[in-house]
């Protein structure tokens, strides 16, 4: 019997913490971006995002210092503790790489879950290729996606315009397992407009998840402006 | 002849169907060499950076001929005013269809499940409570009998 009350206890503990557990990540970061105009540009720093606290905070440390803060749709630059700008972005969190790689929900970067209709599937040279279809109402902004999966890790995925044309790509690479989380810590973007295309290489290094030693950053409070 | 033109026709459409697949595939393939040539200068200096953190903006400018393509990166004294900031949140976000994918989500229907499932957690999480309460409840009399 107290067999029995030990099990139930601990089956409870179990099934209450495994809901938490992943909340947290960060990582060092670099970006290296080819413009369509030919300029480049590297932006390097540290990122942390808190599940609980629905935002993104980039502690940028080259080629400037200076923090962004993605909060609430809005994206806040701050210099020297101070509101320089503030800029609408869109409500990007929930399909933000971090959000969805603690949710588990990146092999399928998260599109089951919304009105995106999946057409078809295909299996072929180790990639399983799925085709997903906007909503009636969206097919005048955007076209299908296509997103492919090897290893059951989400590689790649295409956008297209309502035209059929590639309005951008995007590959996850060099997976690695930080603590049972799977993270690509290479991402590569190409966007293409109008003929002209643009590149960029993120690099993600020493990455942590629940770091719990530190609240900084986590929990960064947008300063009065 | 029947026959002749059913091959055939077999034939077309598992070209077809090949020549689909492949499209599809080859709409996701890498060139790695044109990618580590155009970004060779720019991982050669990320690579100089992560040896030396205190490297400033200047020291870049200092070793940079003034017609690299590099050389915006040294002349970004604002900060990331200056650049694309919609580029750069795509950057550590899905791809613009993240967008698609948000606005298509209703915000109603979003808001409806929310509360389901938070009144289905709700209600699960008070059944089990009592579960157990009874269940410990149970084992305690038992025990003590």
């Amino acid at each position: 019997m107290k067999l029995i009350l030990v099990f139930l206890l601990t089956f409870n503990c179990i099934t209450a913490f495994s809901q938490f557990s992943f909340s947290r990540i960060e990582a060092d970061f670099s970006i290296k971006e080819k413009k369509n105009d030919g300029t480049m540009s590297l932006t390097m720093g540290k990122v942390f995002f808190d599940l609980n606290e629905r935002q993104i905070v980039y502690q940028i440390t080259f080629p400037v210092k200076e923090i962004l803060l993605m909060k609430d749709s809005v994206t806040y630059q701050i210099v020297d503790g101070v509101v320089k700008s503030q800029h609408f972005t869109g409500i990007l969190i929930d399909f933000s790489i971090f959000n969805l790689a603690l949710q588990g929900e990146l092999p399928h970067f998260g599109i089951k879950n919304t009105p995106f209709k999946l057409e078809k599937t295909e299996v072929n040279q180790g990639m399983v290729l799925s085709t997903w279809i906007p909503p009636k109402r969206l097919q005048e902004l955007q076209g299908k996606v296509m997103i492919s999966q090897k290893n059951k890790q989400l590689f790649g995925m295409v956008s297209f315009s309502s035209k059929e044309e590639v309005i951008a790509k995007q590959f996850f690479r060099k997976y690695q397992n930080f603590q049972g989380v799977q993270f690509p810590t290479e991402v590569l973007n190409f966007t293409y407009f109008k003929g002209s295309e643009n590149k960029k290489i993120t690099t993600y290094r020493n990455v942590q998840i629940n770091n719990f030693t530190t609240d900084i950053y986590y929990d960064y409070q947008l300063p009065n402006k | 002849m029947i026959h002749k033109m059913k091959t055939i026709l077999l034939l077309v459409l598992s070209l077809l169907y090949f020549n689909i697949t492949a499209l599809s595939n080859d709409l996701f393939v890498i060139d790695e060499n044109e990618l580590q040539n155009e970004f060779a200068e720019l991982t050669t200096l990320e690579t100089q950076i992560l040896q030396t953190p205190e490297m400033a903006v200047e020291d870049v400018q200092l070793s940079l001929n003034t017609q690299s393509p590099m050389y915006i990166i040294a002349t970004q004294k604002d900060g990331l005013s200056n650049f694309d900031r919609g580029s750069f949140a795509w950057g550590f976000c899905c791809c613009p269809v993240g967008i698609f994918v948000v606005l298509s989500k209703d915000d109603d229907e979003r808001h409806k499940n929310a509360e389901l499932h938070f009144v289905a957690g709700a209600v699960a999480s008070t059944v089990t409570f009592c579960c157990s309460l009874y269940v410990i409840g149970v084992v305690l009399s038992a025990t003590s009998i």
